[in-house]
């Protein structure tokens, strides 16, 4: 204990910083995620199938119907042709059972003055999310379809001409350009900055657009995923039919809106259990699933942007 | 390289191609769709292959 004489001594007072310390209470303010999600736009994308497999079923079948022979002249007292192809079809499969838990104990309940279960709920419920997101991009990735963007100017950017370029791929496999999406990592999304025909969202007045949609470019809508990085397929081909290297890594894809098919036969759902042996809540959110490239040869609606020899963005 | 000449026969064409016209198409492409098997292709033109110049036997040094 410090003692004085007279009124001059600070080192006599009463301070918060130790004297006074015990009576000054600490705050903590609700809490922060450790990390930011990452968005989560593919499935957007696509078209959901889920509705077929509420009842039962593992498998869903997409057929798919070839068109009729080119028409024909009709010639007088000539019997018209007849021809008949095997159609084809495509599976989904709704097999991958996926799964995120947490299991928090009650001291850590209650005592926390945060709302312990409902935010590790929410990060089960991301996680998830997440999880079906890496399954979508490793269904799109299965395309054997890719764009080689090697042609730009500079390396790992989408300029003009690459634009005029991927434009010019999907068209010549009669896909309208308004009905497809371009999903780019974060690298070839920043490289349209530099491109005068790249419309961002913020210019268009556009309320509540969806998830990842961050803007447009030749009518085509532009997401960003950070979610983008399986290699290409082995057997992968470039628009000028060359083979590409195996291992380039994707940065992006091109896809029509019936390019990706996916389905829950257990949409994802969070479970709670209080389990008596450990005296702790025990949370399981999980989902049964699947996604589904839906392309075949005769059909092209989906490729994968590659920059050859590029195996890290 | 799309070097090889082909019209595509049937019902069934490939992505963005139509039947009974020619089309360039490069041979990894040709080799993908011939793997499909539900194509008719029909190859009109093939680059030829140049031969290889053969190697001059190497010649050996004598131990003289």
């Amino acid at each position: 204990m410090a003692t004085t004489i007279g009124s001059a001594n600070p080192v006599a007072s009463q301070a918060s910083d130790t004297e006074l310390a015990v009576f000054i209470p600490e705050i903590w303010s609700a809490a922060v995620r450790a990390s930011f999600k990452k968005s989560l736009v593919m499935a957007n994308a696509g078209t959901d199938f889920s509705s077929l497999a509420s009842g039962s079923g593992d498998t869903i079948n997409i057929p798919s119907v070839a068109d009729v022979a080119d028409a024909a002249t009709k010639a007088p007292h000539v019997p018209v042709n007849y021809t008949n192809a095997t159609e084809d079809s495509l599976a989904l499969a709704l097999t991958s059972h996926k799964y995120a838990s947490a299991m928090v104990e009650d001291m850590g309940v209650v005592q926390s003055n945060s709302d312990l279960l409902s935010m590790y709920s929410d990060s089960i419920g991301y996680k998830l999310a997440l999880g079906f997101e890496v399954e979508i991009e490793a269904a799109l990735a299965l395309t054997t379809e890719c764009i080689n963007i090697a042609g730009n100017t500079v390396a790992k950017t989408i300029d003009a001409l690459t634009l005029a370029h991927i434009s010019k791929v999907v068209m010549e496999n009669d896909c309208p350009l308004s009905e497809c999406t371009m999903i780019l990592n974060p690298t070839l999304y920043a490289s349209l900055f530099r491109i005068d025909d790249f419309i961002h969202i913020s210019k268009t007045g556009t309320a509540n657009v969806q998830n990842g949609l961050v803007g447009s470019v030749m009518g085509m809508d532009v997401v960003l995923s950070n979610n983008i990085t399986s290699t290409n397929h082995n057997d992968a081909v470039d628009s000028a039919d060359g083979a590409l290297t195996n291992g380039n890594v994707l940065g992006g894809f091109v896809l029509h809106n019936s390019a990706l098919a996916y389905g829950f036969s257990k949409a994802p759902t969070v479970s709670s259990e209080y389990d008596i042996d450990y005296i702790a809540h025990k949370l399981v959110g999980d989902y049964i699933g699947g996604a589904k490239l839906v392309q075949d040869a005769s059909q092209t609606k989906c490729w994968g942007i590659v920059e050859e020899a590029t195996t890290a963005w | 390289m799309k070097d090889i000449k082909v019209i595509f026969r049937g019902r069934k064409t490939p992505s963005g191609k139509r039947a009974n016209a020619e089309y360039m198409i490069g041979a990894k492409k040709l080799e993908m769709l011939k793997k499909d098997g539900r194509f008719e292709i029909e190859v009109l033109d093939k680059p030829i292959a140049k031969p290889k110049k053969k190697k001059a036997p190497k010649k050996e040094t004598s131990d003289e």
